[in-house]
């Protein structure tokens, strides 16, 4: 017994060690939160070599080469390697967040060697998906409206973390174009998520391509890696295009009621107006998840359209005055036509001012963002009101347009750190006094303020500011402390 | 009479010298005793696996050997009620006591989106995991770096018969 206790005691002493020892292999203060964290930008810190623009310029790409691409359909390679994904547990991707932490030199080769090897056909389904020249997800929108339910989507952020930590792998190793390979592919899922018709997807595709993009900067910071200021060019901006996935959101209420879209500008009969005014409730109880029932043909369902008559038509009436309709008009006007012509202006209304700042930079439109989705949180929480009961099928736009602009920004951010990367290579090693100073690679601004990022070098040390913009915590600002070292 | 009286003088000497010896190290009762149970344990222990080895050895050749199901052919008539059921047969009217009710889906895509938009991208559900482990993929997809064979780890008699069945 006594034996027993002993090696018990020795074997935790022993993984208490282990436990110490492997949080200091964690990746070194890559993105440090200093004290005060809560007020501070994001700090990224970066170890860099200066590197010269490769002999021939467009030899990196982030993306799939367009003689790499084969002819096919990407989404049925992604569903099959969503549906292998099953197999990875909640404790193997916990491994694999752990081994993402590290530096890759750090990594555990041999395990990770090991783990990759198990879900070798995962991956190699990515990598033929992400090679392939169309992606069509075949969503039945159209016919589903906001009923569609989705395919697992939550898997593509685990499949991207695998992508990249089979990408460090690959840095650990030297083997630069294999990693690059690995990002292109992560990358390209990306894309192809950003082409499905949901703003869900547009959502995970940023989270995908942000975390490779985490793998870029690994890549940046290796001994030996190429310059890729002209493969970051390269890439398309906006990275996630939502234009597609929010002229659905935009649609969705005709898409489920075509009957609704023409009601503004044509004449109907006063069972027809009811007809559409029964189709309000049905979207409201939808949109607020309560009991589906027919005003039709359901008591209940009868009483809630007594109950919105009741409730709005004195408000429809000053509504339809403020709309310049005279009191006889109104009048004259059926109840349930006032009703849906009240509720279906105020929708209409509502839905302009959230989605007409899309068609801006996201510089422009962020304070039009901000008002818009204060406008919206006002609107849900006043049923009776012109936007009640049809605002909740408006999303609210301003976070997921920032999240887009803040992956803009960050490959704004890695393009600079390789523009300064390329002019020390000619220049002795020593940064830039300004990003003016670099001609040969110019720096973009940051797509989040429209400025150009604020530079500061100081000795072999330089930092690259891209502020929150106004309204939002400091903490969605990031700073870049990169040090350049000798190769 | 004492017996004392009727030895020898040289058988008495050594009567006395016998009785004087004592044990070296003295007995440990219940030492014995502990270590003649370990010793039946033992013999037991061993027995028993040996049982139970030739039991396995039979129950697995007799699964081995098993011959196939017999197959009886028999003519039974049945009266003919109606027509021949078809593959396109329609949906029963009333849904039967196995099945459960039809979930409502409507809005859901509505619900996850807007669940997403206020609480971020961790508001997505995850998906049922897969029946199979990461080390033994559910279909023969994917495909290990060392060809794995089918024989279980632990050779236990569950085991053996797992196999056989199979």
């Amino acid at each position: 017994m006594t034996r027993r206790l002993t090696f018990a005691a020795g074997v935790t002493v022993v993984l208490i060690l282990l436990a110490l020892a492997g949080a200091g292999e964690t990746r070194s203060a890559k993105t440090a939160r200093p004290r005060g964290a809560a007020t501070q930008p994001r700090l990224i810190e970066m170890k860099v070599r200066p590197a010269p623009e490769p002999r021939f310029a467009l030899r990196w790409h982030l993306l799939p080469d367009l003689l790499d691409q084969t002819p096919g359909n990407a989404a049925v390679l992604y569903c099959t390697a969503t549906d292998l994904a099953g197999v990875l547990k909640a404790a193997d991707m916990d491994r694999v967040r752990a081994w993402l932490e590290m530096d890759p030199p750090k990594l555990p080769r041999k395990a990770v060697v090991e783990f990759l090897g198990n879900i070798h056909g995962i991956l190699r389904q990515l990598e033929l998906a992400a090679r392939r020249e169309r992606c069509d997800w075949g969503l039945p929108i159209r016919s589903e409206g906001f009923s569609l339910i989705l395919p697992p989507l939550s898997k593509y952020r685990d499949l991207a973390r695998v992508l990249s930590l089979k990408a460090r792998l690959h840095i650990a190793a030297g083997r630069h174009d294999q990693a690059v390979h690995e990002i292109q592919t992560g990358l390209a899922m990306a894309r192809h998520l950003s082409e499905a018709p949901t703003l869900i997807h547009a959502l995970v595709a940023t989270a995908v391509a942000s975390q490779m993009l985490q793998d870029v900067e690994c890549l940046i910071e290796a001994a030996g890696s190429p310059n890729l200021y002209w493969a970051l060019a390269g890439l398309p901006r906006p990275f996630v295009d939502a234009r597609k996935s929010l002229a659905y959101e935009a649609s969705s209420l005709y898409l489920a009621v075509p009957k609704l879209r023409a009601a503004l500008t044509q004449q109907r009969t006063a069972e027809e107006w009811r007809a559409l005014a029964e189709e309000i409730v049905k979207i409201f109880q939808v949109t607020r998840g309560l009991p589906d029932q027919d005003p039709s043909a359901d008591a209940k369902g009868r009483l809630a359209l007594t109950a919105m008559a009741v409730y709005a038509y004195p408000r429809a009436k000053t509504y339809l005055r403020a709309l310049g309709k005279t009191p006889e008009q109104i009048e004259a006007m059926p109840v349930h036509q006032a009703l849906v012509i009240y509720y279906l202006d105020g929708y209409e209304r509502l839905r302009g001012e959230v989605f007409k700042w899309h068609a801006l930079p996201y510089w422009q439109a962020h304070e039009g963002l901000q008002r818009a989705g204060r406008l919206m949180n006002q609107a849900k929480r006043k049923t009776a009101d012109a936007f009640g009961p049809l605002a909740w099928l408006v999303p609210n736009l301003s976070r997921s347009r920032f999240l887009m602009a803040r992956l803009d920004r960050q490959i704004a951010a890695l393009q600079c750190v390789e523009a300064v990367r390329m002019y020390a290579a000619g220049h002795d090693g020593k940064p830039p006094a300004g990003l003016s100073d670099i001609r040969d690679a110019p720096c973009p601004i940051d797509p989040v303020t429209g400025k150009p990022f604020a530079y500061r070098a100081v000795g072999q040390t330089i930092t690259l500011d891209a502020p929150a913009p106004p309204g939002l915590p400091a903490t969605e600002g990031v700073r870049y402390r990169i040090t350049l070292v000798k190769p | 009479m004492s017996n004392e009286e009727q030895l020898t003088p040289a058988d008495a000497e050594l009567a006395r010298a016998l009785s004087g010896l004592r044990p070296a190290g003295g007995i440990d009762r219940d030492r014995m005793l502990f270590a003649a149970g370990a010793a039946s344990a033992r013999r037991t222990g061993r027995i028993g696996m040996g049982v139970a080895g030739v039991l396995a050895a039979a129950l697995a050749v007799s699964l081995a050997v098993r011959p196939e199901p017999r197959v009886i052919e028999r003519v039974v008539t049945v009266p003919a009620t109606g027509p021949a059921p078809t593959m396109a047969a329609p949906w029963p009217a009333e849904t039967p006591d196995w099945m459960p009710a039809a979930v409502e889906q409507k809005g859901a895509y509505l619900a996850l989106r807007n669940q997403v938009l206020t609480k971020g991208l961790d508001a997505l559900p995850a998906p049922a995991p897969a029946a199979g482990a990461l080390a033994e993929p559910a279909n023969g997809i994917d495909v290990p770096r060392r060809p794995r064979l089918g024989f279980p780890k632990s050779l236990t008699l569950s085991g053996i018969v797992n196999l056989f069945w199979r």
